[in-house]
């Protein structure tokens, strides 16, 4: 029978991270961090892996509370209320899911449950300044000599890079290992590797991960040698998560703005009189809603483990859109005092235009739709 | 019909863009933006010693005598140029806004005062027409100017404005509170010197200064009053037919449109150069039609200031566009060049230096993104001029 529902359990999972994040998550936070007076809260993280939510995507086998991509959805949709910093994200979901994926039965014990405590923060060191999403075309190598690897090549914008504990690097075999791709488990303070934190429009900070000569143990590849073509797949299921938490930013785009239309007044009116505005916002909502749809529906496909690649990226899209589109407008709404530094607006405005070229480029994403049509 | 410029305009083209280049330097252009002022005093001083802040102002009065299509080249040539918002902002305001409304609204002594101080840079003009409580309903100030004696004293805001790089505020004021709301606004050119004016700083989303200008018991001569006591919104409005081409917008969309263009023709993906992918030849396409179009809309409203007609649509019509195609720009080159777009250059590290392109050009496009359809009056008050006026359509 159709249910489009949340179960009780997730109600009251929503309420608690709402009421969390509101109390650990305040404003003055979000600012110290986008202000690099601080790179996150280790206090909150702690509280956050006491919680269980740093395992949501974790089975209970290894440490986690084994929630499902909806579970994980309904999360990032309050944490993109809360424009929540820090590594959750890079380590829980999508580090989490890669050591999950393609680790090793020694691996997934050893790491997992760490992962799940807040002991290590784990991250995936994939894309390169000239990657558009083609896997094949990695110049970061990867080259066997004994029994370990060589790796050398420059990755960028790695979520979190400087607050790793682990990075999983990805790269291409050099000779006689055809192209095949393979991910390798590096110590960011091990020699040849450096890191270097850049700001950006969003506020976080994403790294430049320079490899030289990096000597990675032959234990430390994750799983097999030429395991590592799948990780687009992982990548875009943790993509979905930030679909989720675009939706909860452009929530709160609109709610602002709203707020703001009915307070202030212009030509002896409040400006939310005004049709020009209101149908800007009844266009927020409807965009915003066909967003909610299917982010729920490709986090449920998903969960079911059914093919769900074109809906995913209808997701990332559709949230890419309503998140950009509510913001804009809400900015324009909030007029002059919206385009000022301190007003809560620009944190949301920036955000979303990171978020969505964060995510696989729009030509991919509309290749992925367009897939399962085989045209 | 007749697109062309005259030979004399031409060469008024060719002289100040040489003057725009050789004085606004690529240094000096990343320095004020890292300082956030936008401002330098030097490159100011440089257009008043030229006499260019005299090109509006007819030659009886001491000026240049120019007429619209020549200051339009001249805002247009600093556009190019990009000479710092700042500049161009006081300049404009001080130069082709106050400078006339001086000429037509004031006493001679006002004139004999004024004029050559404007020129000389003496007297630089913020314009104080935004309040915390009034944008877009102008009429609705606030900020309150009572008689008492030779003076005016004045308690209130006025924000968002440029008061830090000026010496005087235009300020629109409310001189009778009793009277109807269009019928108590005087105009009050304001010494920002004077004992109990305090100047706060706000930062916009970009990074750039702008100003609080808060008036407690300032002391205001009257013969700062600039046309009638309380006619000030009649006045304000016969003095606002300034060039409006927009002009300079286009320009500076067209600057960027350029370094984007080079870019995607050098940059490659999978070794194929980005300008020979169809998803981005249909956006550089959409871009540089909107570009032309916008020129044209720009060029009509210089037409007709320069022969006398009503632009007032006409330049709605452009502000309209020319701000919206801005947007539309910045989000697809963003798209298009992908999530280097994300690094910040400003005040940034040199590994963001290193990658990001173009100077972080879109970075700094993306967050001014809405400006351009704020300020100035805001894009849905354009289209209510637009609706009302131009389609005489009822009022809602
Ligand atoms: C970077 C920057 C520089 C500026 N520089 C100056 C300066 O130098 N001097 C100065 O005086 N001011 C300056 N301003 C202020 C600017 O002119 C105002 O922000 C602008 O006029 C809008 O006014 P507001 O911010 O009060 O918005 P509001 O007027 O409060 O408008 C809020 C929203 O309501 C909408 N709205 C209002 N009335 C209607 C209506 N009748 N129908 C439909 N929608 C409506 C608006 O379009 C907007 O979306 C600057 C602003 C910025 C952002």
């Amino acid at each position: 029978m159709i249910d489009l529902g949340f179960t009780e359990q997730q109600k009251l999972m929503q309420h608690t991270i709402r009421e969390f994040l509101a109390k650990e998550c305040p404003r003055e936070l979000v600012r110290d961090i986008e202000d690099n007076k601080r790179d996150y809260s280790p206090e909150m993280y702690r509280k956050m892996a006491d919680l269980g939510w740093l395992g949501l995507l974790i089975p209970e086998q290894y440490g986690g509370i084994g929630g499902d991509w909806v579970d994980g959805a309904l999360f990032y949709e309050e944490a993109g209320r809360a424009l929540l910093p820090g590594p959750h994200w890079s380590s829980a979901v999508l580090g989490s899911q890669a050591v999950l994926t393609f680790g090793n039965e020694r691996q997934r014990e050893e790491l997992l449950p760490k992962i799940a405590e807040g002991e290590i923060i784990i991250t995936v060191a994939l894309a390169e300044p000239e990657f558009r999403c083609d896997i094949t075309e990695l110049s970061t190598t990867a080259k066997a000599q004994g029994g370990s690897y060589l790796v050398n090549g420059t990755k960028i914008f790695v979520t979190s890079g400087h607050l790793a504990d682990r990075l999983i690097v990805v790269a291409r075999m050099e000779g006689g290992e055809g192209k095949a791709v393979s991910l390798f488990l590096v110590e960011p303070d091990a020699p040849g590797v450096a890191v270097t934190p850049m700001q950006t429009l969003g506020g976080e900070r994403l790294s430049e991960v320079v490899l030289d000569n990096v000597r990675v143990p032959g234990d430390s590849v994750l799983g097999s040698i030429g395991d590592g073509e799948g990780i687009e797949e992982v990548v875009d299921k943790a993509n979905l998560m930030l679909a989720a938490e675009m939706l909860g930013g452009a929530q709160v785009a609109l709610n602002l703005a709203v707020e703001y239309s009915k307070q202030r007044i212009a030509f002896d009116k409040p400006i939310g009189a005004f049709q020009a505005l209101q149908h800007k916002m009844a266009n927020m909502l409807v965009e915003i809603e066909c967003a909610r749809g299917i982010i729920y529906y490709a986090a449920w496909l998903t969960s079911q483990g059914r093919p769900a690649a074109a809906e995913r990226a209808m997701a990332q899209f559709q949230a890419g859109e309503a998140y950009g589109f509510a913001t804009r407008e809400a900015t324009q709404i909030f007029g002059g005092v919206g385009v000022m530094k301190d007003a809560d607006i620009t944190l949301h405005f920036r955000r979303a235009k990171m978020r969505q070229l964060s995510l696989a480029p729009p030509e991919v994403l509309r290749e992925r739709m367009l897939a399962p049509l085989a045209i | 019909m007749d697109f062309t410029l005259t030979e004399e305009q031409l060469a008024w083209q060719e002289e100040v863009r040489e003057f725009f280049r050789s004085t606004v330097s690529e240094e000096l252009l990343d320095r004020v933006e890292e300082d956030g002022t936008e401002w330098d005093q030097e490159l100011y001083q440089a257009l008043a010693d030229k006499k260019y802040t005299a090109i509006g102002i007819p030659e009886a009065y001491g000026g240049m005598g120019m007429g619209f299509t020549e200051l339009a080249i001249f805002n247009e040539e600093g556009a190019r140029a990009s000479l710092p918002h700042g500049v161009s902002s006081i300049f404009g305001t001080t130069c082709q806004w106050v400078a006339v409304a001086v000429i037509r609204l004031g006493t001679e002594e006002q004139k004999r005062h004024y004029l050559p101080r404007l020129i000389s840079g003496e007297y630089r003009v913020a314009l104080g027409l935004t309040e915390p409580g009034c944008g877009s309903d102008l009429a609705a100030v606030d900020l309150r100017a009572v008689q008492d004696g030779d003076d005016f004293i004045l308690n209130g805001q006025k924000i968002f404005n440029s008061g830090h790089l000026a010496t005087h505020l235009i300020t629109v004021s409310r001189t009778d509170p009793s009277a109807p709301k269009h019928k108590g606004i005087s105009l009050l050119l304001a010494d920002l010197r004077a004992e109990g004016v305090e100047i706060y700083p706000v930062i916009t989303i970009r990074g750039w200064k702008r100003t609080t200008v808060v008036f407690e018991d300032v002391r205001v001569p009257k013969t700062a009053l600039l046309g009638q006591l309380n006619r000030g919104w009649y006045d304000l409005m016969s003095v606002m037919d300034m060039e409006r081409s927009g002009m300079s917008s286009v320009a500076e969309r067209e600057v960027s449109f350029d370094k984007i263009l080079q870019y995607v023709k050098e940059a490659k993906r999978d070794g194929k150069p980005l300008a020979e992918y169809p998803a981005v030849r249909s956006a550089l396409a959409d871009m540089y039609r909107e570009i032309v179009v916008g020129r044209l809309l720009s060029q009509r409203v210089i037409w007709l200031q320069a022969t006398g007609q009503d632009a007032t649509s006409l330049a709605s019509f452009q502000k309209l566009f020319n701000s919206e195609a801005a947007e539309r720009l910045t989000l697809a080159a963003m798209d298009i060049i992908g999530p280097l777009t994300l690094l910040e250059w400003r005040n940034a590290g040199e590994t963001n230096k290193r990658w990001a392109p173009l100077k972080g050009l879109l970075n700094t496009m993306y967050k001014d993104l809405r400006i351009g359809q704020i300020y100035g009056g805001t894009s849905e008050i354009q289209r209510n001029i637009i609706a009302t006026r131009e389609l005489r359509l009822p009022r809602g």
